[in-house]
């Protein structure tokens, strides 16, 4: 039985369905329906982080677009050289530890240059790897949407307020290590309760977050509307009005773009 | 290579270079392919006057339904791309295999995140 929320908040459904409207044309039900339950799952308690601390997180990574820090590391030939504060969301200041800022921000603005070193200097204190790992879900969650809305020509979808709960801090059964930086579960369908995270695709790509399942049924939520649904997506004559060719010429320009070697 | 395997599919071959070069450099056998990428360049890359005409162009081009495709599509792979470079995951052994030579024509295995998968650098 999947943990990820399943029911969408109808507050946010009108919320996001307003946000939407303001495209430069209609929307597809299934694309809305997906940025609401993200959201919807976004403010309550993860394994890791309280629904509070979530927000945070996404929030450091919208602020993130337009950090002077981040900016100018971008630009140095080792992000080492440049050292300093980040921008930081406001208001949120008090709901994070220092540590999870920076990997937030860096993954944000110059993924392609993570290391291992790096990850590890953000562990300690209360952070663990597995918090870790679901912050960089929620950001990535958050920047997907956004990147969506600017293209649409809408406002990003204003963060929910926090539903109160603890995290459930549980680690899957059967996490790996040494094949990524991470921890992952193995390629082939999890156990339940996490039987639910790979139907017949084997992808290193769904493995990534398997720490946090979910933080991949997150993935999955909003890969099925934004992209096609991850159980056909390597069958290549699959495509939506968008031809297949369009949307993969468009896939390896913007991995090009973001210097991304997968 | 998954662009490559979707022309097949059509019985076309494509050239490949626009992914790294970008919309001038885009093979005319895709339809739309450069107002698609300067589409995806503008959104990440543009101010907002560029995205503003990329985005009339292609919406003319293309219709409502394929340009909302095309912006679920720029999401999906700005958050893949940086799940993939974030947790350092290799290529999955097919798509190595089935990208070797793309990958050196392209200059893609200069990435840094290309040590990540066996056998692709020292």
């Amino acid at each position: 039985m999947p943990a990820a929320i399943q029911t969408a908040s109808p507050s946010l459904l009108q919320a996001v369905g307003s946000d939407l409207a303001m495209a430069v044309t209609p929307v597809r039900q299934d694309l809305t329906d997906a940025h609401v339950l993200v959201l919807t799952r976004l403010a309550h308690a993860g394994q890791w982080w309280t629904g509070a601390e979530r927000l945070a997180i996404a929030a450091e990574a919208r602020t993130a677009r337009g950090c002077p820090l981040c900016a100018e590391r971008k630009e140095a030939i080792s992000p080492a050289m440049v050292t300093g504060n980040h921008q930081r969301a406001e208001g949120m200041e008090d709901l994070l530890p220092e540590n999870i800022v920076d990997p937030v921000h860096f993954v944000i603005n110059d993924s392609a240059r993570m290391t291992p070193d790096r990850l590890g200097d953000a562990i300690g204190g209360t952070i663990t790897e597995a918090h870790l790992v679901e912050a960089i879900g929620i950001a990535f969650a958050v920047r997907s949407m956004d990147q969506t809305c600017r293209g649409l020509g809408t406002p990003f979808h204003a963060l929910p307020a926090p539903v109160a709960g603890e995290p459930g801090r549980t680690l899957p059964a059967g996490l790996t290590t040494g094949e990524a930086f991470v921890a992952m579960l193995p390629g082939e369908q999890p156990p339940p309760p996490n039987d639910d995270l790979r139907g017949d695709v084997t992808a290193c790509g769904l493995q990534a977050l398997s720490a946090v399942p979910d933080a991949v049924r997150d993935l999955l939520t909003l890969a099925a509307a934004q992209y096609i649904p991850m159980d056909i997506a390597f069958d290549m004559t699959k495509g939506r009005t968008m031809g297949r060719e369009q949307m993969e010429l468009l896939a390896g320009r913007v991995s090009a773009i973001n210097d991304c070697f997968y | 290579m998954m662009l490559s395997v979707s022309m097949q599919q059509q019985g076309k071959d494509v050239e490949l270079t626009g992914i790294m070069d970008g919309t001038e450099a885009v093979d005319a056998a895709i339809p739309h392919g450069d107002l698609i990428t300067a589409f995806g360049e503008a959104v990440l890359l543009g101010s907002d006057d560029e995205l503003a005409k990329a985005r009339a162009a292609l919406l003319e081009a293309i219709g409502g339904d394929a340009f909302v495709d095309t912006c679920g599509v720029i999401g999906h792979f700005e958050r893949m791309t940086r799940i993939a470079d974030a947790t350092g995951i290799p290529l999955d052994e097919d798509t190595a295999l089935g990208s070797a030579t793309i990958r050196e024509e392209l200059g893609i295995n200069d990435f840094t995140m290309a040590s990540q998968t066996p056998g692709v650098k020292d």
